[in-house]
């Protein structure tokens, strides 16, 4: 039965035809067998067989039980599991009596217990009874591995998912094992905390309680949760996440792995970040501008008299703020109001977007395939679209050649090269769609800032009724109002110099404090994960959110529709009725049913991208200076500052340099440097990057202060 | 001495300084590396397959074998390395330490022909790090070397010292080691002949199998299988040691009875005391009863008595020893020795030592004794590499041939034997086992 493509072997008298190369525990899989495994991980590299959970019989082969993770499957293979085999039973069964004579089984106050592979392995392999009667190991515990991970030494089982994680996934290098033998124990160089951007995922791939985020420990049992499958809104991959949820409250972020988008991994700041919806100054009431006394709470009643009369009394002077993570439906009902309602065209989008990317459009995980990467806009990926470092990082370790700056020779003569853009200059994806038609590319990638910018784009061109005369409208001058939509746009010092302008200003907001001081009228906004909708990742890939909790006010379509009512345009307060509108004009008319929990990816547009754009910037800049890319850190933003746990992980003072930087200037790492422009300077440590062309400098927006892009480091 | 059987390996040492370059060719040292070189790879490896040579780390494999899975430079571009174990680590044997201290330029001899046999230029001599001796001579002899481009070629040899590690004698996790990296070993396949050290072909050998192959060139393969018995061809160096008269290293032709091991070569059992057991191949190796010693020392033999030669470090025990103690001072030897990665070995070696200790406090119930046979069982067959099994099947050994012993000690809720024991030298240190005082400076 076999082909060249595939094998067939038999499990458990199961005769089943896999591809070649077919890992045993997949091919068992297949049969509908269950081969139990603790160590092994596919996503972690290579099998190590460390645990011998795995041991089964296989012929041909040694007569003693083999570590079925580490083989794959063979022609003719015979393999036996503890379904049929004495050997492999007593051997599994041995296995799980020497895990579980050191484990302190406190089970019933461990956060695991219940969704722990650990106990199901041993309810249906294990010993019913124990006959170690020794003192168990104990190890102090628990060992604050991070303020967001703790360690409990005695639960661990030591299969080495998290160290591997560490060092073959995330290549951050942090969490090790030291001692040896019944002493191992995992630990990080001298107790330094575990400070790195993926470091949350070890939580998750830990087989028992060892390692719980500090976050969810204590706060749940698994029979008391419910899990809502959703999608991420902190950056543009839109990482499938279930949001664990306990009497109406979000508990923990899990990943829910699509394996085009994430591959099942989370940053921290996606899987923590939740704490946000808690913020103690999260706003419940709109809030209305009273003179001399500041904000006063007021009813949704009144807050939507205030908001009609500023609407009507603008007179059409009307300019929007965008922050990129409404929903589409939200952005579409607000510009459907907005444009056909008040025929007020203006808006200003967080950044630039461009469809020219359509026609190179290919999943995140064809990087892992590209033989070339080639990452150009200077601006570090991981703090932007943190989950593309990690595809990145896959693709050199399968034998890709990544690079930081353009080399069309070795674009061109690459099989299957991928062009991403991180970075000023980039025209929305328009420049490195110009420069993967002309070299080539299998496939390009431009990475905004926002979750869904490319969502609300469309949807906010969706709404023009008609075309408008003037396809780029422009602000009127004055600005009677502006709305600005959401934190992000609220948080954007230029949307501030505009409302420096207006004669009016309505915010929807989350927080208490970002529109205080020059706002009229501030209506309660509502996080992703309060919502149902639809987001676009930066794939182009339309995805589902769905509302995990309710929020403390009423959503944006809610109030949206009722105050379009006054102005006779009519909004369905449900995001599937306004998807359904919006995809006829934008999204080739998908219902909304068909945006499931694995989105797949649209086909990419035969049209060929559009004209050729400027080339990318020149590292050094033209008077000799060095150009500064200044970028906003992910571990920056109204959440993030929300989160106590999170705090360690904000950005180091710190400036990147390119290594031929330092050295031609003699600085070396930890250096404390000056950087200087127009008379303004900042002071900051230097840390030398690889990845950095020489002329270019990088630093965090909150250290960057008044700097031009075109600095001088003084010496 | 006198009465060592046949001297291949350690020919010259009692007549010359051989760690210097100019004696040991003035005895005809380096000459076969000459001839080699004048062969080809493949006619180098079918010597060596010729003289039916198997390794002398303790696995028995056969070397020219092993050379010849090694892919040849047009099947695999990456460089070829050759690896020597000189982790030396056992309890009981001390070979390689009295070879790399006294015949070093016939190691780097073997090692430049093997590289000749693989196509390698890069060789790495993996030593133990307690080995501060040994290494300082590798050192000083390659220093030596180095100024002879006509000899050491175009290869490169690193000495690099282990980190006080004995699973880095498994050679997975020597290599892993020698990477940089935690000292574990690594599933197989992939055998190291395909994916070694830097994912590249790589042949691992032991110390003593190296200084032989000089030897075998000279003499021609055929030649040098006519020593020694059928699966055992050739000499070993055999470390005897415990209740001897003259512990020390003794090079014999293989299949020598253990019998003249003992009380020929090593003098017998001093002060007039019996023979109670002996551990014939190093501390992994089943325990042999001392009536079970009319055997002769080759693979074949001993393998009919279900043990080996292993790694050649031959322990002779007396009457006063008592087995239980001898079960705790090698299951804590490996407990303490595990590297923590699979999990019968690093929990089970832990518990193997618990039972243990009870059994010698007294305090053990019947029941235990089984259960410790049964901990063995479990951990037998199931481990990664054969440090636990190793581990398992000694100490079940000690159970299995002097099950009495162990059944007094709850019968008679205590140890017969108690302080009076004499294990506190059994495996002696190494110091005590030079065989002549010009090595015992060494060490």
């Amino acid at each position: 039965m076999s082909t060249p493509e595939t094998v067939t072997l038999t499990i458990d008298g199961v005769s089943v035809e896999v591809p070649r190369g077919t890992g045993l525990v997949e091919a068992a899989l297949a049969a509908g067998i269950e081969i139990p495994v603790f160590c092994y991980e596919p996503r972690l590299g290579a099998p190590v067989g460390a645990c011998r959970m795995c041991l089964c019989q296989v012929e041909p082969g040694p007569p003693k039980p083999q570590a079925a993770c580490t083989l794959t499957a063979q022609d003719g293979m015979v393999v036996r599991t503890a379904l049929t085999s004495p050997v492999a039973a007593e051997a599994q069964n041995a296995t799980l009596e020497f895990i579980l004579v050191n484990h302190p089984l406190d089970c019933p106050v461990c956060d695991k217990g219940g969704e722990c592979p650990l106990q199901d392995l041993t309810f249906r392999y294990g010993p019913g009874n124990t006959r170690m009667t020794f003192p168990k190991r104990t190890f102090e515990k628990p060992i604050p591995v991070s303020p967001l991970i703790a360690l409990d030494r005695e639960r661990c089982i030591l299969c080495y998912r998290c160290t591997r994680f560490s060092e073959v996934v995330a290549e951050d290098g942090q969490l090790v094992a030291v001692n040896r033998g019944a002493g191992s124990m995992i630990a990080t160089f001298d107790d330094e905390p575990y400070r790195a951007p993926f470091s949350g995922n070890v939580v998750e791939l830990c087989p028992v309680g060892a390692l719980t985020s500090t976050t969810y420990r204590f706060e749940a049992r698994p029979w008391e949760i419910q899990d809502v499958p959703t999608v991420c809104g902190m950056c543009p991959v839109g990482c499938n996440v279930n949001a664990t949820t306990r009497e109406g409250k979000v508990k923990r972020i899990l990943s829910r792995n699509h394996p085009e988008v994430d591959d099942g991994w989370l940053c921290d700041k996606g899987r923590f970040a939740y704490g946000h919806l808690h913020a103690q100054d999260r706003l419940r009431d709109p809030l209305l501008r009273v003179r001399r006394r500041g904000f006063e709470e007021v009813s949704w009643e009144r807050a939507l008299d205030e908001a009609e009369r500023l609407l009507r009394e603008a007179a059409g002077r009307i300019v929007t703020a965008l922050s990129g993570s409404e929903t589409v439906e939200q952005a579409y009902a607000l510009a459907k109001l907005l444009r056909q309602g008040l025929d007020a065209h203006a808006a200003v989008f967080c950044e630039e977007i461009s469809d020219a990317l359509d026609a190179f459009r290919v999943p995140l995980s064809a990087i892992r395939d590209a033989d070339l990467v080639a990452v150009l806009g200077d601006a570090p990926v991981v703090e932007r679209a943190p989950i593309v470092d990690l595809w990145i990082k896959d693709a050199r370790r399968r034998g890709a050649r990544v690079l930081h700056e353009l080399d069309e020779g070795a674009v061109q003569s690459a099989d299957r090269a991928i062009l991403v853009w991180c970075g000023p200059g980039g025209h929305g994806g328009a420049t490195v769609a110009a420069l993967a038609q002309r070299l080539g590319a299998a496939g390009a990638f431009y990475l905004p800032e926002t979750a869904n910018g490319r969502g609300v784009c469309d949807a906010w061109a969706a709404a023009a009724d008609v075309e408008p005369t003037n396809p780029e409208p422009t602000n009127p001058e004055p600005i009677g109002l502006l709305i600005v939509s959401g934190d992000e746009a609220a948080a954007n010092p230029d949307v501030r110099a505009l409302a420096e302008q207006a004669e009016r200003v309505l915010v929807v907001s989350m927080f208490h404090g970002v529109a205080a001081g020059w706002a009229d009228l501030v209506l309660p906004g509502t996080s992703y994960l309060e919502r149902d909708g639809t987001y676009v990742n930066l794939e182009g890939r339309v995805q589902r959110l769905r509302r995990a909790v309710i929020p403390p006010a009423p959503d944006e379509l809610a109030w949206l529709s009722k105050l379009a009512e006054r102005f006779g345009v009519e909004i369905q307060p449900y995001p599937s009725a306004v998807f359904e509108e919006v995809s006829g004009i934008a999204f080739g008319g998908i219902p909304f049913g068909e945006i499931g929990e694995r989105t797949p990816l649209p086909a990419a547009t035969t049209e060929p991208a559009a004209a050729a754009v400027e080339a990318p910037p020149p590292a050094a800049a033209a008077d000799g200076g060095l150009r500064l890319v200044r970028y906003r850190a992910l571990f920056s933003g109204p959440a993030v500052e929300r989160i106590p746990e999170l705090q360690f992980q904000r950005p180091r003072p710190e400036i990147e340099l390119a290594e031929a930087d330092a050295r031609s200037r003699s600085i070396r790492g930890g250096d404390e440097i000056t950087i200087r422009s127009n008379g303004t300077s900042v002071r900051l440590r230097a840390r030398l990057s690889r990845e950095l062309r020489a002329g270019v400098l990088r630093v965090p927006e909150e250290y960057a202060g008044d700097l031009q892009p075109t600095v001088e480091i003084q010496t | 001495m006198a009465t060592d059987s046949k001297r291949i390996v350690l020919a010259g040492v009692d007549e010359h300084d051989l760690t210097k370059l100019a004696d040991y060719e003035s005895i005809g040292g380096y000459s076969a590396l000459t001839k080699a070189r004048a062969m080809t790879p493949q006619a180098v490896t079918d010597e060596v397959i010729a003289s039916e040579l198997r390794g002398r780390g303790g696995a028995f494999f056969p070397t020219g074998r092993k050379w010849s899975f090694v892919p040849k430079p047009d099947q695999n571009p990456n460089p070829h390395y050759l690896v020597v174990n000189a982790d030396e680590s056992e309890p009981g044997s001390f070979k390689d330490n009295e070879i790399m201290a006294r015949v070093p330029h016939r190691f780097f001899e073997g090692c430049l022909i093997a590289a000749h046999a693989v196509e390698s230029r890069h060789i790495f001599v993996y030593i133990r790090g307690e080995y501060t001796g040994p290494y300082e001579v590798l050192v000083s002899a390659l220093e030596e070397l180095e100024t002879r481009p006509d000899l050491r070629g175009d290869v490169t040899i690193v000495v690099h010292r282990g980190a006080g590690a004995y699973i880095c004698g498994e050679e997975t996790a020597l290599l892993e080691s020698l990477e940089g990296k935690r000292g574990q070993p690594r599933t197989k396949p992939p055998f190291p002949a395909v994916q070694g050290l830097y994912a590249s072909p790589t042949v691992v050998n032991n110390v003593e199998t190296l200084a032989t192959v000089p030897a075998i060139i000279e003499l021609g393969g055929a030649e040098y299988a006519k020593l020694g018995v059928p699966d055992s061809r050739g000499t070993r160096v055999v470390s005897i040691s415990g209740h001897v008269e003259r512990p020390g290293n003794y090079e014999i032709e293989n299949g020598l009875s253990m019998r003249e091991l003992i009380y020929g070569l090593g003098g017998g059992i001093p002060n007039g005391r019996t023979l109670k057991a002996v551990i014939p191949g190093g501390s992994s190796t089943v325990i042999l009863r001392g009536d079970e010693i009319d055997v002769g020392y080759d693979f074949t033999s001993l393998l009919k008595l279900n043990t080996a030669m292993g790694s050649a470090g031959v322990i002779a025990l007396d009457d006063r020893c008592c087995m239980v103690q001898l079960g705790i001072r090698v299951s804590e030897f490996y407990e303490h020795e595990s590297c923590g990665k699979c999990t019968p070995c690093r929990e089970g070696t832990r518990w193997m030592t618990q039972i243990l200790r009870r059994l010698e406090s007294g305090e053990a119930v019947q029941s235990e004794l089984d259960l410790l046979l049964d901990v063995c069982d479990r951990i037998n067959g199931k481990c990664l590499c054969p440090l636990g099994e190793t581990a398992a099947i000694a100490v079940a050994s000690y159970v299995d041939k002097f099950r009495a012993e162990f059944q007094a000690h709850i019968d008679e809720a205590g140890c017969p034997f108690g302080d009076s024991s004499p294990l506190h030298d059994v495996p002696a240190p190494v110091s005590l086992h030079a065989s002549s005082p010009a090595a015992a400076e060494f060490v």
